[in-house]
């Protein structure tokens, strides 16, 4: 007997919408053996590919448990996609989730294991077993999809991980330190993987690792705990469009003074420095193409061109020193 | 999506109803329990056992080959609730052996392998889970005890005649519940075991241990303190007095009792309530379940 989802139901804290918060949180607070780990998180996530950032302990893992079910909050409630987590087992039904330990079962082929999480997340046998050998071709294990998951490497048995979260085809993903154990080339494929998930627009997902670097590549959205503590939310994609108007130049050629002057006569704000530098904040309406035929009209060349953009390292870091991580650190 | 494509796409289509998820786990589970040669041996032993009692109850109604064989009638094995009993104990003998290959790598390859965040994060439950785990177990202990229990009972009534059926109505009820009974606590002990050790050799050695050791403790208390209720810390003794009471049997249990100038004699022991053994089979499966409740979590619980 088959059956479809029926539609998460709304509620106060996540209202009826066309495009409900990926994740939303209202005052979540989890204890553990009496110790409190997550103070009253409360937040709205709408990002597509959010990044789960913070030092050790800060209740990343304990968060994503928590948001999965596996841990039951002690105040407050949280939302997925417009769905309770309290709803408990019918909540999961569109979550995958790549836990950051190994984990798979024993005595099964590649193929065999993704069949068996295809079926337990509610696919139909025959579905499950044509999806499983998919989801393996898409990791790129199709060559080894008859090998017993013990026979894997470390790098293999991330990659099965990955296509076990991903063989139901869910709404919502938990990617765990998915690159903890990979060698460059290994990890340089699970993010082109989590890339092509992004870029596929099917799919949303939580992202949490300790490497800054995949999560700037990975995500447009950013939350950093500190002390279970919300200590940052950025929205990486909005700073990127923003930091599109602030650009860095460095002319060469006898026309600079004249260039300068065409973009301030553009309505551009321009500063300059000695070495032939100058920054450039663009004005509504005008775009690097402007700045191209400027330069170009003063026969001047532009030897460096670059938007301005603050490194995920730079807003961590703030998030970290700042007095609101500061007072939950208190 | 086609293979060629390597990309990924989501799934629209229809989706399995909640309570038939456990299925797949059990189907697994009986997939791989098909796939030993011991339990293929297990089950055919029981075939066997199973056609032997056949034969005997045959026979009894077949004149010509008693003819054949030289036997009387008189001299076969009567055709009464002592015999189910007997093919009973021998069921259960077969179903203890299939619980302890099976029942403690159960749970316990999941725990070894981190495999529980992987079920649990789908939309299956806790005791979802145990009960697919739970469901191959039942299903082959039933095939070896039950089933063909009620058969042979089936036969007999066919073969005597409508007034035996209604005669011995109550020996149909003692094969189902006595082996209801024995099976569902020899699964919760498995996988209670399984769960808890995490391990399937230190699991089974203590499925082991708890049949046996309880009873030699039992029978030691019983001997010094010359009481008749020792017995009850014996799963085995247990399930004794239980399936006596279901048959309506009044067979004497043997031990040392009291004898004359304050000494022990071997003799039959006082005999216990059958109410006080269905207590503590309840006590013993609700310790089991709190364990699994304890026990099954996807990560360990922080202290």
């Amino acid at each position: 007997m088959a059956v479809s989802l029926p539609p998460p139901a709304p509620t106060a804290a996540a209202p009826a919408a066309a495009n409900p918060a990926t994740i939303a949180m209202e005052g979540l607070a989890v204890q553990l053996a009496g110790r409190p780990i997550l103070h009253g998180l409360t937040c709205q996530l709408h990002g597509r590919a959010i990044g789960l950032l913070g030092p050790n302990g800060a209740g990343k893992t304990t968060l994503i448990h928590t948001l999965l079910g596996f841990y039951r909050p002690s105040a407050g409630s949280a939302h997925l996609l417009g769905a309770p987590i309290a709803a408990g087992a019918a909540a999961r039904a569109a979550i995958g989730y790549m836990p950051e330990r190994d984990a798979f079962i024993a005595r099964m082929t590649g193929v065999q294991f993704l069949r068996l999480m295809g079926e337990l997340s509610g696919l139909p046998p025959d579905t499950a077993l044509e999806r499983a050998h998919e989801a393996l071709f898409f990791v790129g294990l199709g060559e080894a999809r008859y090998r017993p998951l013990e026979s894997y490497s470390s790098g293999m048995k991330q990659m099965a991980k990955l296509a076990q979260a991903v063989v139901h085809g869910p709404r919502l993903l938990f990617l765990d330190e998915p690159t903890n154990g990979l060698d460059p080339t290994a990890r340089r494929r699970m993010v082109q993987l989590i890339r092509a998930l992004r870029a596929s627009g099917e799919t949303r997902f939580l992202l949490s690792s300790h490497l800054l670097h995949d999560v700037e590549e990975c995500c447009d959205e950013i939350l950093i705990l500190k002390d279970g503590r919300i200590a940052a939310q950025c929205d990486l994609e909005a700073e990127r469009r923003t930091h599109r108007r602030f650009v860095f130049v460095e002319t060469q050629g006898e026309g600079a003074a004249a260039f300068w002057a065409a973009l301030q006569q553009l309505g551009c704000v321009c500063a300059t420095s000695p070495g032939n530098r100058g920054k450039i904040i663009l004005p509504e309406g005008l775009d690097a193409a402007d700045i191209f035929r400027a330069a170009a009209a003063h026969q001047v060349q532009l030897r460096r061109f670059e938007y301005k953009r603050d490194s995920l390292e730079e807003i961590f870091l703030r998030a970290m020193n700042s007095p609101a991580a500061a007072a939950g650190a208190a | 999506m086609p293979i060629f494509e390597h990309a990924y796409h989501p799934y629209d289509g229809p989706l399995t109803a909640p309570r038939r998820l456990p299925l797949a786990i059990a189907r697994r589970g009986l997939a791989e329990a098909f796939a030993s040669r011991l339990v293929v041996l297990l089950l055919g032993a029981a075939a066997i056992a199973t056609l032997v009692f056949a034969i005997l109850i045959y026979l009894h109604y077949n004149l010509p080959a008693l003819r054949i064989l030289r036997l009387a009638v008189t001299k076969l094995v009567p055709i009464d609730a002592q015999f189910f009993t007997v093919f009973l104990v021998i069921a259960a003998v077969l179903a203890f052996f299939l619980a302890l290959w099976l029942g403690p790598p159960a749970i316990a390859r999941d725990q070894a392998n981190n495999a529980l965040p992987l079920y649990l994060s789908r939309p299956i439950t806790r005791p979802q889970y145990l009960w697919g785990k739970m469901l191959p177990l039942l299903l082959l202990l039933s095939v070896v005890t039950w089933l063909p229990g009620l058969f042979l009972f089936v036969l007999q009534a066919s073969l005597a005649g409508g007034h035996w059926f209604a005669a011995n109505l109550p020996i149909a009820e003692g094969i189902f519940l006595g082996s209801l009974v024995w099976i569902v606590l020899l699964s919760l002990l498995a996988n209670a075991l399984s769960a808890a050790l995490k391990r399937r050799w230190p699991a089974t050695a203590a499925l082991v241990g708890l049949f046996f050791i309880p009873g030699i403790v039992g029978g030691i208390l019983d001997n010094f303190l010359a009481t008749p209720w020792g017995r009850l810390l014996s799963p085995l003794a247990l399930m004794r007095i239980i399936w006596q009471g279901l048959f309506r049997l009044n067979l004497p249990a043997y031990g040392f009792v009291p004898g004359p100038n304050g000494g022990r004699v071997w003799g039959v022991l006082p005999p216990v309530p059958a109410w006080s053994a269905w207590l503590v089979v309840a006590l013993l499966a609700a310790g089991c379940l709190a364990l699994l409740a304890r026990s099954l979590r996807p990560y360990p619980p922080i202290r």
